[in-house]
């Protein structure tokens, strides 16, 4: 009996002593650690989403924004045996039974079954009762005018960050920063009602105002997506600018899908992609020449059809015996062989010189993500300079630019010389209301007011008797330069046969410039800038001088006139 | 005895604490989930302001067709600007009320002629410029 006492007391003490040590292991060893895993239990971190900035047009009219959505996530894990409900949970979601029995079927623990879904679905989802589902917090990027402005505003992806375009450009602006707290919750995850801890506030993204006008964005876009159809091209690119500020008003790239459909391009041609421009160049031979003081409007030459040029033969476009034309006759009619004399009078290192001094070869200030600074030969290098350089280069064969160089040149001449770097975001509005203007950026002159006091009258000229009639517009003076060129071809030297690009760039009123505007499309099958693109030109004037209360000028086309886009 | 009824009034104030912080998620919670609201009323607007939608509702819906070619009607002689032309007007018009009983002035009649001149000019300027419109290929 002693003994069994003894034996009962050893055991007593040998499991008191065990649960003295576990109690000491526990409250005092591992505390910490146990606290921990407790207070894991028990608080939560939880996301405190930023929501994205907002984009609007220059009128205040919303063509991007961010809304709260919910991802409806699965614990495939928790399903079980119990699949009730699937059937009302595949109708909601929109997917089929088998596809979402075999989503629940991965055993991964983080199903996602249906991302950025609205606040209705969510509350018809919730309304199941189903334990194994949950809803993380998303947000949904929506552009109200659909594609309209795509090429432009670009892509967010699923994280909320900007992929392309002016979503990424400006995404340390639009995106804000996420916050986080810590927060009690019960044995279900639900919060419970308690302060928050460690709460770092998010900051919600700054919206942006653009330049862009939403009623001229539609109608470039109309316009031109019925010339392409209308020319039959395979895209297109038109840019709208104020003169005065440098401020994009509309920017428009298209291009034909593979049905034969014309829909937005899915990246921004008009700063991204370069092209041999053609004609449109013959602005930096003259003006140069001009500036330099060894022309002038009247000056006289005499024009041969053809000359030879480094082994190459350069020609205009139709046969013409030898004749006398004027710098003004020469821009007007577009001649090839009298653009290439002038700038042998300027000489290869002053048109280098002012190819860069019009803004060629370099950006254009926008900072587009992808820009390009396009292809310009220079006499100091030999790889891109070559005997028939002195040809090529002054009728824009020479060189590859981008649609917004050329804008931004011409831009220069109608704001008297000064070159202002072209801008899309003109204020943004804090996450408080607060808007905040951005200036406009510093211009730098180009060319002096003498020049262009002299130059205006030469681009009038293109539109009043040359090779861009059908730019005009009725009750305002037009100046302006078509381009035309073939396109090179993609896979080795020489040319894509009978393909060609069309340009049209001019501003208008002419004596005191309001807007500027480049037209460009792509293997049209009316190869003529002066044919294919300055009736574009045209239409959008038309609207745009109007819809800005643009006064008219009068001129050579002061009369009721229509619309011909389409109708050639 | 103090010590329960301490322990009893605590627990009463840790009551209130939590009712009231409830109040404040479930308000909080309203908020946002107004905002959400908000923000999706406003997409919405936007979406049914749209011209694009708006284009697609006439044509696909009402049967209406876009004008192959849309006509502007400028002023006939806007002047030196449109300030100065609204002046004229102006003084026009005090020179027609003073003058109403000598009949209908003449500056109406040539403002008439000159508009119908310009719809004339019109018909026949698009096909001068087709027919000259030529731009030398380069290159």
């Amino acid at each position: 009996m002693r003994r069994r006492l003894l034996a009962m007391l050893v055991i007593a003490a040998l499991a008191l002593s065990g649960l003295a040590v576990r109690l000491v292991q526990i409250q005092g060893v591992d505390a910490v650690h146990y606290a921990a895993y407790g207070s894991q239990e028990v608080y939560q971190r939880v996301a405190l989403p930023a929501l994205r900035g907002a984009i609007y047009d220059r009128n205040g009219n919303l063509i991007a924004a961010s809304s709260p959505r919910v991802d409806v996530v699965a614990d495939d894990y928790l399903v079980a045996g119990s699949k009730t409900g699937l059937g009302r949970l595949a109708s909601i979601l929109g997917l089929t039974v088998p596809a979402l029995r075999a989503k629940l079927s991965e055993h991964d623990g983080y199903v996602p079954l249906a991302y950025q879904v609205s606040g209705a679905v969510e509350q018809e989802v919730a309304s199941l009762d189903l334990p194994y589902l949950t809803f993380a917090p998303d947000l949904a990027r929506t552009d109200p005018d659909g594609n309209l402005f795509s090429p432009v505003l670009g892509i967010v992806g699923f994280a909320g960050q900007g992929l392309s375009g002016l979503e990424y450009l400006e995404n340390s602006l639009l995106a804000g920063s996420a916050g986080s707290e810590v927060v009690p919750t019960g044995p279900n995850g639900e919060g419970l009602p308690g302060s928050a801890t460690d709460v770092v506030a998010a900051h919600q993204g700054t919206s942006l105002v653009l330049s862009l006008d939403e009623p001229l964005q539609f109608e470039v876009t109309k316009d031109l997506s019925q010339q392409i159809k209308a020319t039959h091209a395979t895209g297109g690119v038109v840019i709208v600018e104020d003169r005065r500020t440098g401020g994009i008003l509309a920017m428009v790239d298209l291009v034909v899908g593979p049905h034969g459909v014309v829909v937005p391009s899915g990246q921004n041609l008009a700063v991204t992609s370069v092209y041999q421009p053609g004609s449109v160049m013959k602005l930096v031979t003259i003006s140069g020449a001009l500036q330099s003081g060894l022309i002038s409007p009247s000056s006289v030459f005499t024009v041969p059809y053809q000359i030879s040029l480094g082994g190459w033969p350069f020609s205009d476009a139709d046969y013409h015996a030898t004749e006398q034309l004027s710098a003004t006759q020469i821009l007007a009619q577009s001649s090839n062989i009298g653009t290439i004399e002038i700038a042998h009078l300027l000489g290869p290192d002053r048109l280098s010189y002012f190819l860069r001094d019009l803004g060629f070869g370099q950006p254009t200030g926008l900072g587009w993500p992808g820009e390009t600074d396009g292809l310009v030969p220079s006499p100091n290098d030999p790889a891109t300079w070559s005997p028939s350089s002195m040809g090529t280069v002054p009728i824009g064969t020479g060189e590859a630019v981008t649609p917004l160089q050329i804008l931004d040149a011409y831009n220069m001449v109608a704001d008297d010389g000064e070159l202002v770097a072209p801008r899309l975001v003109e204020a943004t509005i804090s996450a408080k209301g607060v808007e905040h203007v951005l200036p406009v950026q510093q211009e730098r002159r180009a060319l002096s007011t003498k020049t262009v006091s002299e130059l205006l009258p030469m681009l009038e000229k293109v539109t009043e008797d040359g090779t861009a009639l059908a730019a005009r517009i009725p009750g305002y003076t037009v100046a302006g330069k078509t381009g035309t060129a073939q396109i090179p071809s993609a896979t080795g030297p020489g040319y894509q046969p009978g393909a060609w690009s069309a340009t049209f760039v001019g501003f208008a009123p002419a004596q005191n410039p309001a807007l500027t505007t480049i037209v460009m499309l792509s293997h049209p099958d009316l190869i003529y800038g002066g044919l294919a693109s300055a009736p574009v030109f045209s239409a959008i004037m038309r609207y745009a001088l109007r819809h800005f209360d643009t006064a008219p000028t009068g001129g050579q086309g002061l009369s009721a006139g229509s619309s011909a886009v389409g109708g050639l | 005895m103090f010590v329960v009824g301490a322990l009893a009034v605590t627990a009463a104030a840790h009551t209130f604490v939590a009712s009231d912080q409830q109040r404040i998620d479930t308000l909080q919670s309203q908020l946002t989930q107004t905002l959400a609201e908000q923000q999706d009323l406003q997409l919405s607007r936007a979406e049914l302001e749209s011209p694009v939608r708006v284009l697609a509702i006439a044509e696909r819906q009402l049967g209406m067709i876009s004008p192959e070619s849309v006509s502007y009607l400028p002023p006939a002689d806007p002047g030196p600007s449109v300030s100065q032309a609204g002046a004229d007007a102006a003084r026009a018009a005090l020179s027609a009320a003073a003058a109403r009983k000598a009949g209908p002035p003449k500056s109406a009649k040539s403002a008439k002629t000159d508009a119908l001149g310009a719809r004339k000019r019109t018909r026949t300027s698009p096909a001068g410029a087709r027919s000259s419109a030529i731009t030398p290929p380069t290159g």
